[in-house]
């Protein structure tokens, strides 16, 4: 099909051009969430995915799925955006993929091939190593292993189902991860530190919790980022209300390094700067929780004491309301637990 | 503030308020994003506004919008919701990251969910999930306004196969449909758009008094007399 035929065709089917636009702007912005592409202005952004869906619609409707996107069009919307032919060819193929299938790549047996492993190189590999989490797990004990791939493993082992008896070895591979990387400052670390944190949250067993207490303490010269201790402290709450534990998971070093870092930020005008009020809000409803498990109250009261003192109305509903969900979701595990924490943190004003 | 449609007369759209895309400029309207930027810009139907939504995926990104709706949110609702905002950045930044690693094998809709809407995180997958209402809805619960009450109106799969043109062929992979909340039983009390705007077509004072609830019919915006109610 030349280019002319595809014109052609795409303008037979204007009567669906709304539409047609609406598809147009989601795949512009696919391009530039997921392949990091960048339109060359604002409105040259709808061009040439235009151009793309309309390659889909003829693709599909009108010529059958053996017509192949003709190379014309995409010089043509190289120039329109900031890349290559080659890497927006790539990238169409995908988008077509994706956008006209029911999922061929769904429907692909998993890798699940052992002596590939020391080859994974090639984008193929990472497609496929990616689904089995046997692999995942040898992946990411290999010491031959890429900090790139390390990186890619710890990404998808955020989202993967393992077995019961697969959870040890992950919860060790993503305790050397955190440790070696929760000072990191580099974006895509942080977000990859940010995923192993979330995962090893909700599967660590009770001697697990010290540790990652831990986490949250500066060393001599670093500090983790905001965004780690959010999402340590988030994921910590997660934990602690959805999934039972018991006492011997809390310790008095877990609890202090939690409610020292609260009281830091426990400042009207630190509260109010990045994620510190989220880190905050997560931070004392776990100390709560925690308290409230072995029979305390006093850092807990302490906290909320100093939130009420910020007079900041919206924080005071917001920790109320956090605390108030908590409540409601231990309630379904340790109702004895939940019970303490009602009369330890006072709740005033409690959510309907 | 009544929900009103975009037209080419600019109005203000506030950070946060709800901003909606209809089926190709039709009354059906099929995804509810939350406005998110800071300056409160004079919006048409051409405008593309900076939105915070569930896409899949989640996000933020430049849309042109077809209609908005406004609860005349107080500064500390918006901080409130700013702050539910914010605690999502890191998680879809993961998610981000596994979409440009691996899209051809990612299924982008992992993250989403049709019924409930939203669902907590879980051991196998620790994050929250949404469907493009659920992320608003629970945006503005986090402000103690609560938009949609119930009973919804149920709703069959030729019916979500309207509301979700984008995803009509996947609604008949039982995988996907199971994966969306939605494998059993044969209609299901779906949050919808329209719904939303609908609420916020309210006195502001109403918005917070009590949650709206939706008829069928409501996932028009306005109200469409061809709608015959079932």
């Amino acid at each position: 099909m030349s280019t002319k035929d595809t014109h052609r065709v795409f303008l037979s089917h204007k009567t669906d051009v709304g539409m047609r636009l609406l598809e147009a702007k989601r795949v512009a912005d696919y391009l530039k969430e997921v392949h990091g592409i960048e339109p060359a202005g604002d409105r040259a952004v709808l061009m040439p995915a235009v151009v793309i869906t309309s390659a889909l619609n003829v693709r599909n409707s009108v010529f059958g799925p053996t017509v192949t996107f003709q190379i014309d069009p995409v010089a043509k919307i190289s120039k329109c955006m900031l890349a290559p032919s080659h890497q927006l060819l790539g990238c169409i193929q995908t988008i077509i993929d994706r956008l006209t299938t029911d999922g061929v790549a769904e429907k692909t047996e998993p890798w699940t091939g052992v002596s590939s492993l020391s080859s994974a190189t090639g984008e193929e590999d990472v497609l496929n190593w990616i689904q089995s989490p046997q692999i995942i797990l040898q992946k990411l004990e290999d010491p031959a292993t890429t900090a790139e791939d390390r990186i890619t493993g710890v990404l998808f082992a955020e989202t993967t189902d393992f077995a019961p008896n697969e959870i040890p070895r992950l919860l060790v591979i993503l305790e050397q991860f955190i440790e070696r990387h929760r000072f990191a400052t580099d974006d895509e670390l942080t977000t990859a530190v940010g995923s192993a944190v979330r995962k090893y949250a909700m599967n660590m067993s009770d001697h697990h919790f010290d540790r990652y207490g831990q986490w949250l303490l500066p060393s001599q010269t670093d500090t983790p980022g905001h965004s780690v201790e959010l999402e340590l402290t988030k994921a910590l709450g997660w934990r602690l209300c959805l999934e039972p534990f018991s006492r011997e998971a809390v310790t008095p070093a877990l609890l202090t390094t939690l409610a020292d870092l609260c009281s830091v930020y426990l400042n009207r005008r630190l509260i109010l700067q990045e994620n510190f009020a989220s880190t905050t809000l997560d931070g004392i409803v776990a100390v709560a929780i925690l308290e409230a498990v072995v029979c305390e109250s006093a850092r807990t009261e302490k906290l909320c004491d100093a939130a009420e003192a910020l007079q900041m109305n919206w924080f005071s509903d917001l920790l109320a309301d956090q605390l108030a969900d908590s409540i409601e979701q231990i309630n379904v595990h340790s109702p004895e637990v939940a019970d303490r924490i009602q009369q330890h943190a006072q709740l005033q004003p409690m959510k309907a | 503030m009544p929900s009103w449609l975009l037209s080419d007369t600019p109005t203000v759209v506030g950070i946060y308020d709800v901003l909606a895309q209809s089926d190709k400029g039709s009354t059906l309207m099929l995804h509810a994003l939350l406005s998110f930027d800071e300056g409160r810009p004079a919006v048409t139907k051409t405008t593309d506004v900076k939105c915070v939504h569930m896409g899949p995926p989640f996000g933020t990104h430049h849309y042109q919008c077809h209609a908005a709706g406004s609860a005349m949110l107080s500064n500390e609702e918006r901080r409130k919701i700013k702050t539910f905002v914010g605690r999502r950045l890191k998680e879809r930044e993961a998610e981000r990251a596994r979409l440009r690693r691996a899209a051809r094998e990612r299924e982008i809709r992992a993250e989403y969910c049709i019924l409930p809407s939203p669902q907590k995180p879980t051991r196998a997958f620790p994050l929250w999930r949404f469907s493009c209402v659920g992320f608003a809805l629970q945006a503005y619960r986090t402000a103690h306004i609560e938009l949609l009450g119930s009973p919804l109106p149920l709703r069959t799969l030729d019916d979500l196969k309207r509301f979700y043109p984008y995803a009509a062929a996947k609604l008949d992979d039982p995988q996907m449909r199971k994966l969306w909340g939605i494998a059993s039983g044969d209609s299901w009390p779906v949050s919808l758009v329209g719904y939303v705007l609908h609420s916020l077509n309210r006195e502001p004072a109403d918005i917070r008094a009590m949650p709206y609830i939706p008829q069928p019919g409501d996932e028009h915006f306005p109200r469409t007399e061809l709608y015959s109610t079932r």
